[in-house]
């Protein structure tokens, strides 16, 4: 009896409707379509659901919805609890007709219609959703859900960001990327925003930048397997003082990320102006060629004529017509040692400049002068240790470090005045010339203080694996 | 069109497994010398064992040895190379007189009284020895290709002409007694500290350098032994050509024989790879060679017995006598005699009609 009550409810409203020739318009139906997960994956399933809501106040009798899906795929499933619904795929296998009909869509009634696809193609799917009432289009809308080629979670570190640095010194810092999955990323690219007056001096490796329009510039780091991590040095020039800040973005062309995660890192890189310091460097003696070494001494000494004191002293060395060995660093083409023991007022320090000369005979001295800076700092090589086989402490006090190695390899020193300090970097780095290398702690530059001034000192060498 | 001739009489010893297969398919009649099939090439591929070759070895008298040259004393910017180390020029021309292109092998090399590294290369040694080496089987690699001059029936008359590569290593691995002479030479150190042994330092110019003039020591005469091996490394390429007579003597054998000269053309030489054992307890290794091309002559005769698969293949086995006379390597004490005088080879492979 209620059935038929609800049959003749039914049929009484459809006749009410088409005597008043309503077309229903847009305002006249609720719909959404949510896509699940959106933007979806190629390969990956991917859920439709299309709510749509009948607000014409009137039943509408054989409610038919299509979905006209455009894209490459498998379509999966469909189902509709009021109805049926049924799929036709196209020739060529690009275009899906999903199609739903419900016998009434009575007023205020919600017609869940769900369906399913797996893309095989990443770009995008398009969808145009039709809804006929009674043979009469009511509603046709379009949308478009992206499909990925796949999701990585790309990780951006900033590694041995200098710091001490003066505008016009040459700079280098380290960005890793790593790929946290869950998909193998095909074509990395790097892009980098970049603080105005820093100039790009290259890349290493070489050749992997792509473009070099500023304020950004992009490198391509090629495919990284999940949990692989690539480097990149970035050599660069400030052009001027401050506080920069320097964001590197990885992605790759049609993939995309986890949700909330952030494949950017940013940094901030300080470039001071010298300091007011005021120093008298000299050369303490003509160069000479030391058998140790293979390389031309030359012992210089860096007082302190300010009447301040300084942290930190730069030793700029021009003139020297075989470059300058033990450099720390360049500014523009002048390379520099630098002091980093303070000095107070009327304070000096002896120093080693080291250069190598073919010839094997004294040069003219260079010419010498010295600026305050910062306590230079930052570097961070990822190296691996290496066995210490040897220790002499020379009758002059110096000390004296043996270990094995392999000729091209580079090898750096660490000290410390403690087993478990941290210690400082001994720069510069030393490439090895022979399966044997012989260190030789002399004092600064090399290390801060000369062997003679303190108590203990303990030892680490590392070889650079990178940069 | 091939033709096939089915030959009516039949021996009763054979008649079972002909009728069988005739009885099997018509084409299987085609799988059996007991016709006169109208093939008039055939080509043979087998692997082949080589047996009876025989090298006399000897070291008689003084070895001089060329591998390392101590190169001159006295003289600046030269190259030196020695049993346990080198002292060469480096990137800048050994300016300064000085080099860092310089090694050595053990600590001993250094003489605390004159602060000089010590350095030796063994010009020659003092030896006895003859030994005869017996190859024992060596694999290789047999071609045969042949052709039909006349055919009656049963026999058959052709020629065919064959190649045959054998790689040979006969060497002679015994422990000898020896008497070497060893050229001393010594370098200041020029007052720097060595690094630890083995040191070999590199071309660049930095790192520890050493004056490069080399000093003359007296030489040294020592015993020793000489271990290691020495002896022929050679391969024999041999070619043959000579009238075959073929014999169909079954339903499915045949026996092929085949006499006339050969010519056989050798690759390789005398070869050393051995270790200078010093009474001192120090070694050097000794290793060289000398290769050339040696032509040999001589002649051979060959016994084939096939047996027919399918159709238009058989499987052989065949034994061949090779007669190429010997070859003479070495020179400076060490002589070696290749003696292929009496070779023998048999093979086994593939023979295809066409």
């Amino acid at each position: 009896m209620r059935r038929l009550w609800r049959d003749w409810l039914i049929g009484v409203l459809l006749f009410l409707g088409s005597l008043a020739d309503l077309r229903a318009q847009i305002p006249q139906y609720g719909m959404e379509l949510v896509a699940t997960p959106d933007p979806a994956r190629v390969g990956s399933d991917v859920a439709f659901r299309l709510v749509i809501t009948n607000l014409t106040s009137f039943a509408q009798g054989t409610f038919q919805v299509t979905a006209f899906v455009e894209g490459a795929g498998t379509f999966l499933s469909a189902t509709n609890a009021l109805g049926y619904a049924t799929n036709q795929v196209s020739g060529n296998a690009l275009t899906n007709t999903v199609f739903f009909e419900i016998p009434v869509l009575t007023n205020n009634q919600v017609a869940d219609l769900r369906y399913a696809f797996r893309p095989s193609t990443h770009g995008s799917i398009q969808q145009n959703i039709w809804i006929q009432s009674a043979g009469t289009v009511f509603y046709v809308t379009n949308y478009t859900t992206r499909i990925l080629a796949g999701i990585a979670d790309l990780r951006v570190g900033f590694r041995s960001v200098p710091t001490g640095s003066l505008p016009g010194d040459l700079l280098a810092c380290t960005l890793t990327v790593t790929n946290r999955g869950p998909d193998r990323a095909g074509d990395v690219r790097l892009t980098n925003s970049w603080p105005p007056g820093f100039v790009l001096q290259g890349v290493d490796s070489s050749g992997m930048v792509l473009d070099r329009r500023d304020p950004e510039w992009v490198i391509l780091l090629g495919a990284l397997d999940v949990g692989e991590g690539r480097s990149v040095q970035v050599r660069f020039q400030p052009q001027s003082s401050g506080t920069f800040p320097w964001t590197a973005r990885a992605g790759v062309p049609d993939f995309g990320t986890s949700p909330g995660w952030i494949p950017a890192a940013t940094t901030r890189v300080s470039v001071a102006e010298p300091g007011p310091g005021s120093f008298r460097v000299v050369t303490l003696a003509p160069s000479a060629f030391n058998r140790q070494t293979g390389l031309m001494q030359q012992r210089i000494r860096v007082d302190n004529v300010g009447s301040n004191p300084v942290e930190a002293v730069r030793i700029l060395v021009r003139g020297s017509p075989t470059g300058l060995y033990n450099a720390q660093g360049t500014n523009g083409l002048v390379p520099f040692v630098t002091l980093t023991e303070p000095l107070l007022p009327g304070e000096g320090r002896d120093l080693w400049l080291q250069t190598f000369n073919p010839l094997r005979t004294p040069g003219p001295d260079p010419e010498l002068s010295g600026v305050e800076v910062p306590l230079p700092g930052g570097f961070q090589p990822e190296t691996v240790p290496v066995l210490i086989d040897r220790v002499v402490r020379n009758p002059d006090g110096t000390v004296g470090l043996e270990f094995p190695t392999q000729p091209g390899r580079r090898y750096l020193v660490r000290f410390g005045p403690g087993l478990r300090a941290k210690g400082e970097l001994a720069l510069p780095v030393q490439t090895a010339t022979a399966n044997r290398v012989q260190w030789l702690d002399w004092g600064p530059p090399l290390t801060s203080i000369p062997t003679t001034d303190v108590a203990s000192r303990f030892y680490e060498v590392l070889e650079v694996t990178w940069p | 069109m091939r033709r096939l001739h089915p030959i009516v009489r039949t021996p009763s010893w054979i008649a079972p497994p002909v009728l069988a297969s005739l009885l099997a398919s018509a084409p299987t009649l085609a799988q059996s010398f007991w016709v006169q099939d109208d093939w008039t090439r055939n080509f043979r591929l087998g692997v082949q064992v080589t047996l009876n070759v025989q090298a006399q070895l000897s070291i008689d008298d003084v070895v001089p040895r060329r591998s390392t040259d101590p190169g001159p004393v006295g003289v600046p910017g030269r190259n030196h190379q020695y049993d346990d180390g080198y002292v060469r020029v480096d990137a800048t021309g050994n300016a300064g007189g000085v080099t860092s292109s310089w090694g050595y092998q053990d600590a001993s090399q250094y003489d605390l009284a004159t602060d000089q590294l010590v350095y030796r290369s063994t010009r020659g040694f003092a030896a006895r020895d003859q030994v005869t080496v017996d190859s024992g089987p060596m694999p290789g690699v047999e071609m045969v290709y042949g052709g039909r001059i006349h055919d009656w029936r049963w026999v058959r008359l052709g020629w065919e002409f064959g190649y045959a590569w054998v790689p040979m290593e006969l060497r002679d691995t015994s422990t000898l007694p020896a008497q070497f002479l060893r050229e001393v030479q010594a370098f200041d150190v020029g007052g720097i500290s060595l690094p630890t042994a083995p040191y070999q330092g590199g071309s660049s110019g930095m790192g520890p350098v050493i004056p490069d003039i080399a000093k003359a020591r007296p030489d040294e005469v020592l015993s020793g032994f000489l271990s290691g091996s020495r002896g022929l490394d050679v391969d024999l390429h041999s070619f043959r050509l000579g009238p075959n007579l073929f014999w169909r003597f079954g339903t499915q054998w045949a026996l092929s024989g085949s006499i006339g000269p050969a010519l056989g053309l050798l690759s390789g030489g005398y070869s050393y790879n051995e270790t200078f054992q010093f009474a001192d307890g120090t070694t050097a290794a000794n290793v060289g060679g000398q290769d050339k091309l040696v032509c040999v002559f001589g002649g051979y005769a060959a016994a084939t017995v096939l047996y027919r698969v399918v159709y238009n293949a058989d499987l052989y086995v065949s034994s061949q006598f090779l007669s190429l006379g010997g070859a003479q390597y070495g020179g400076g004490g060490r002589r070696a005699t290749l003696d292929l005088g009496q070779t023998v080879m048999t093979s086994i492979g593939i023979n295809w009609p066409f």
